[in-house]
This record gives C-alpha cells, structure tokens and sequence, in this order.
C-alpha cells in the first residue's frame, strides 16, 4: 500500500487544482480503486497460481495452463489501468506548476521594471505595463486577482486534454478487460497446450470472491468514466451549446462589441481605469481568448464585481496570498491592463458565488468554478 | 529501508532541475518505480517455487534455475533503479557544497546557489551523461543475460545432475514478458529525455556565450 504514495503525493497537488467534479473524481480514484487494489485485492489474488489446480501429474502442464488462462493477472492490469489514467492529470498538473513559476517570474520582472522606473520617472510606467501585459496573455491561465490560477486559454485546454485522454484510457482498459477475461471469471478453465498430454480441466482459486472484486473494479471504472464525462460537460459543452443558441438569436454586428463593453465600461466607472485603457484593448488578440469565454458569464461577473465590493471589507482581513483555484470568465487583455487602477482590497477578496449567479454558493472557495 | 528513501531522494533532486528534468523525475516515480513496487515484484515473487522441471532427480531443478536465471529479472529491475538514479544525487551534493561554502565564508559567492552555472552546470551535463550511459549499460544487461527481451515458456536443461535434457517450464512467461517491455519502453523514454535534456542545455548555454561575446566585442 506504501507504493501507491509515490503516486498519492503527485495527485494530492492536482486536487488543489481542479473543478469540483475532478475532485470527486480524483477521491474515488483514491478511494475506491487503490486503497481497495491495495489491501484488499491484492490479498485475494495472492494464491493465484499456487491454488490454480490442474486434473494432471504431468509436470508443466499447469505452469502452461495458468499462462494461457491469465496472459496477464487482474491486479496488474489495474496497476496498469490506475497509473495510465492518472498520468493525464499529472501532465495537467505540471502545464499548471510551469504556469505558477512563469508568473513568479512575470512578477518579479514588473517589480524590476517599477522599481527602475521609480528611479527615471513614472511617463512610460502604464505603457509598459500595457506591453507587458499584453505579452503575458500569451501566457494562459493567470490572474492578478488574489494570486489564483485560472483555467483559460491554454491551461483550459490542457485541462480539456487530459479529461479526453483519461477517458479515453479509461475506455481502453475497460474494452481491453472484456476482451480479455469476459466480465466473470469461471471456475473450471479447460486447458490444450503442450506438455499437457490431453485436455486438462484446470481449477481458478477463490473464483466468487474474484468476481466480486472484479464487478467492484468494474464499477468503479464505469463510474470514473461518467465523472469525466460530466466534468467535460461541466466544462464545455454547455458552453459550447450556449454559445451556439446565441449566435442563432444574434441581433446585427455592433450588439456583440456592445454587450463586451458594457461590463467594461461598467467596470471603467466602477474602477477609475488609466488613461491609455483603450489603447490596450485595441488589439486583442483572438488566438490566446478561451474558445470557452461566455459574454453571459461577463454580465454575470459585474455582477459578482458588485457583490464582492459590498462583501469587501468583511474578506479585506483575508488569507495570505496562497495559490488558490477558481474559475472565472473575463475579458483577458482587460483585466491585465486595469489592473493597476483596481482597489487594494481586490485582491485579497475570495472569489464568492452572488446570489445572481447560477452556479451553487456552496461550492469551497479552492474550487476551480465555472 | 524501502523505495521511499530513494523517493525522498530524488524529491530534493527536483527543486534543481529543469522543467525536462522534472519531467525525467515524474516518469521515473511513476512509471518505473511504482510499475516495480506495485506490480513487478509481486509476479516474480514465487518464480522459483513455480519453476518446475519434467524430472524427479534431486538437484536438477535447482541448477536448471541456476543456470537460466543467474540474476533475477527483477533484482536486475532493482539495481537499475537505483544506479541510474543516482547520478542525479552529484548535482544535489555540488549545491549542498556550494551553500557550505557560502556559510563558511560568511558572503555570498553565487547569485543563487541553485542555478545552473558554472560548474554546477558540468556537474549537471556530467550527470545526464551518467545517467545515460548506465541505462544502456543496462538495457544491452539485459539483452546479453536472457538473450533478447523474450521469456521462454519451456526450457531444455541438460546440466548434470540432469540425467538427460530436461523440459523445464517457467511460470507467467506471458505476464513477465509484458512488463519486460514496459522495461525496455520507459528505459529507452528515460534516454531521450536525458538526450534532450542534455542538447537542450548545451544550446542554451552555447547561445548565451556566444550573445555575451557579441554584446562584449559590440562594446
């Protein structure tokens, strides 16, 4: 059971950062798949070939037998079917860690790049930070506000990867174990091969109890499938589905830029935003905005802007700045270059569900939302 | 004394490494330490006891083992753990020398003990080069002891105390056989994870001398 530690500690850093669905995900998998193979599995497929009994005295003939009837044993396969399905994760896992240290390293450049432009003079402070900002919507998935990783851009869609591949994976074995066993294991094998001189009627140890271990597996299984396919629902076919029903209602051309700028303008009055705000958002660039980015979801959060700045002050105390995860739709360039005229206490707020937003306030504050 | 010692190990190898180094650490944990601990060891468990010979005379079993297996499969899986993690461990001792030698002499001599440069970067390509070299050596290990990466499921012995050539039958040929591979395939992932790594570096470091010298001779 110690082994599965090596793997425990790399997915215990994914479970900070994932939806709410992963996370549940991620406990089963925990749970239900190698805490079970460990103590319990393990033990019952112990005496799996020292109890595999063939009908003969001819010496060999069950070494062969039990090879043809068990290629390759159940326990390893799961072994097998557990590290594969994880490793998408953990791919996930280091995209988001490479993310954090980029942004470690974006921070200490702006804190360079200030401090040397204390010493010239503050002129080109808001361009450069404009520039630099620009620049670092390359780089997804990032946000100023309370030092949180947020899933857009490319972090998303290495997130929306490695739910496809683990699917994928977890469909594999489940297909590869029916091909291979069947569902149930039988009792009586019948084995042909040399050096067994005649059919030989071999006996499977502790076959019920297998079988129960097996349908256990089994489920497990089937149910980590649909939790991935929930979580990519979660994610993006709603969104996806959203966003075409719009499009079919669409009114004329200028209705879209109007309803983008509305939350930003609401945001400029709300926030005081630098002089050069609309020199920024001049170019945005389509290719690095999440193919998930919801105007919806941007009315939403002006919304939420509000309700935070009313639930301020009770959160200014807050956390120290740890890395927390949630999931927020905003307009990328926007955020980076009004950044600067935001109130202090922004910052520090926790990300919390208003009442107009749809999604449960009963989700914890470490949880990446949607 | 278990696998977590080496884990913990190669945990502090991390915090020095590159991102392809981090890489290299994750596939080790994951698909040879944890393939080995969790499954491995458990089908070459009872090898011996399952290895049966077609003859009742006393001793020919044994020397038939003997003479096909002298090291274990999985003995062989272990070493190769081990040795080829090892190297990793001269870039943590040469920080660790580094940091002393900035306690010692109560000043900071290096910009970041942790950085590779200088000669903590020799050290670092020395170890990749290490690395790679010892997990052929024990690839081609492997291949020369058990001729091929093939597991027999029957085997002729004519050793004495054999009287005459024997049919001995290996258990789990099949399942051995898989992971073998599983060997060879992350062994052989392990190595051009070091190579790039190493190619990686050098281009790194060759591309910032050679822009120091031009920045130098445009002065």
């Amino acid at each position: 059971m110690g082994e599965w530690s090596f793997l425990g500690d790399f997915l215990e850093k994914v479970h900070k950062h994932s939806t709410v669905v992963g996370k549940v995900w991620l406990t089963v998998l925990f749970i239900f798949r190698m805490l079970v193979l460990g103590t319990a599995a393990e033990s019952s497929w112990g005496d799996e070939q020292s109890d595999f009994m063939c009908d003969t005295q001819q010496p060999g003939c069950e070494n062969v037998c039990y090879d043809k009837a068990f290629p390759i044993s159940h326990v390893r396969f799961w072994v097998l079917q557990i590290i594969f399905v994880s490793t998408p994760s953990l791919v996930y896992m280091g995209h988001a860690m490479h993310t954090v240290r980029m942004e470690e390293k974006r921070k200490m450049k702006e804190a360079e790049i200030e401090a040397r432009e204390n010493k010239n003079g503050g002129d080109t402070y808001y361009q450069q930070k404009c520039s630099v900002a620009e620049k670092e919507t390359k780089l997804s998935g990032w946000d100023e506000a309370g030092g949180q990783i947020i899933l857009r851009g490319s972090l998303l869609n290495t997130y929306v990867y490695s739910i496809l591949i683990r699917t994928a994976m977890e469909v594999a074995f489940i297909v590869g174990q029916y091909v291979l066993y069947g569902i149930f294991l039988e009792t009586l094998y019948i084995c042909q091969r040399a050096p067994c001189p005649h059919p030989v009627n071999c006996y499977v140890s502790r076959p019920t109890e297998k079988n129960v271990f097996i349908v256990f597996m089994l489920a497990v299984a089937v149910l980590s499938l649909f939790l991935s396919l929930a979580e990519l629902y979660h994610l993006g076919w709603k969104k996806a589905k959203e966003r075409c029903s719009r499009s079919y209602k669409a009114s004329p051309s200028t209705a879209p830029g109007r309803l983008e700028s509305a939350p930003q303008a609401e945001r400029a009055q709300m926030y005081t935003p630098p002089p050069d705000f609309n020199q920024c958002l001049s170019s945005p660039n389509g290719k690095f905005i999440s193919p998930f980015s919801d105007k919806m979801a941007s009315q939403q959060n002006t919304a939420n802007f509000a309700t935070e700045r009313v639930h301020g002050q009770e959160d200014a105390a807050g956390e120290g700045p740890f890395v927390k995860s949630s999931y927020v739709e905003s307009p990328e360039v926007a955020s980076e270059c009004a950044a600067p005229a935001f109130p202090e206490n922004y910052f520090n707020e926790k990300r919390r569900f208003s009442k107009a937003s749809r999604a449960s306030s009963k989700a914890r504050s470490d949880d990446l939302s949607v | 004394m278990s696998w977590a010692f080496l884990r913990d190990l190669l945990s502090g190898v991390n915090k020095y490494s590159t991102g392809i180094g981090r890489i290299w650490v994750a596939v080790v944990f994951m698909f040879r330490l944890l393939v080995y601990a969790a499954a491995a060891e458990n089908i070459w468990k009872h090898e011996r006891d399952e290895f049966e010979c077609n003859i009742k005379q006393p001793g020919c079993e044994n020397v038939c083992f003997d003479h096909f297996f002298p090291v274990s499969h999985i003995r062989l899986w272990a070493l190769q753990l081990i040795i080829v993690s090892t190297p990793s461990l001269l870039v943590v001792f040469h920080v660790a020398y580094r940091e002393n030698r900035e306690k010692h002499r109560n000043q900071k001599l290096y910009k970041n003990p942790g950085k590779i440069d200088g000669g903590l970067l020799c050290t670092y390509l020395i170890s990749l080069i290490l690395k790679t070299g010892l997990e052929i050596v024990f690839l081609v290990l492997f291949y020369k002891l058990y001729n091929g990466f093939k597991i027999p499921r029957i085997v002729k012995c004519d050793i004495k105390p054999c009287p005459n050539t024997v049919d001995c039958y290996i258990s789990k040929p099949t399942e051995k056989m898989i992971f073998l591979y599983f060997l060879v395939a992350t062994s052989c992932l392990c190595i051009i994870l070091n190579l790039s790594e190493l190619s990686y570096l050098i281009l790194k470091y060759s591309i910032k001398c050679y822009l120091k010298r031009h920045v130098k001779k445009q002065q």
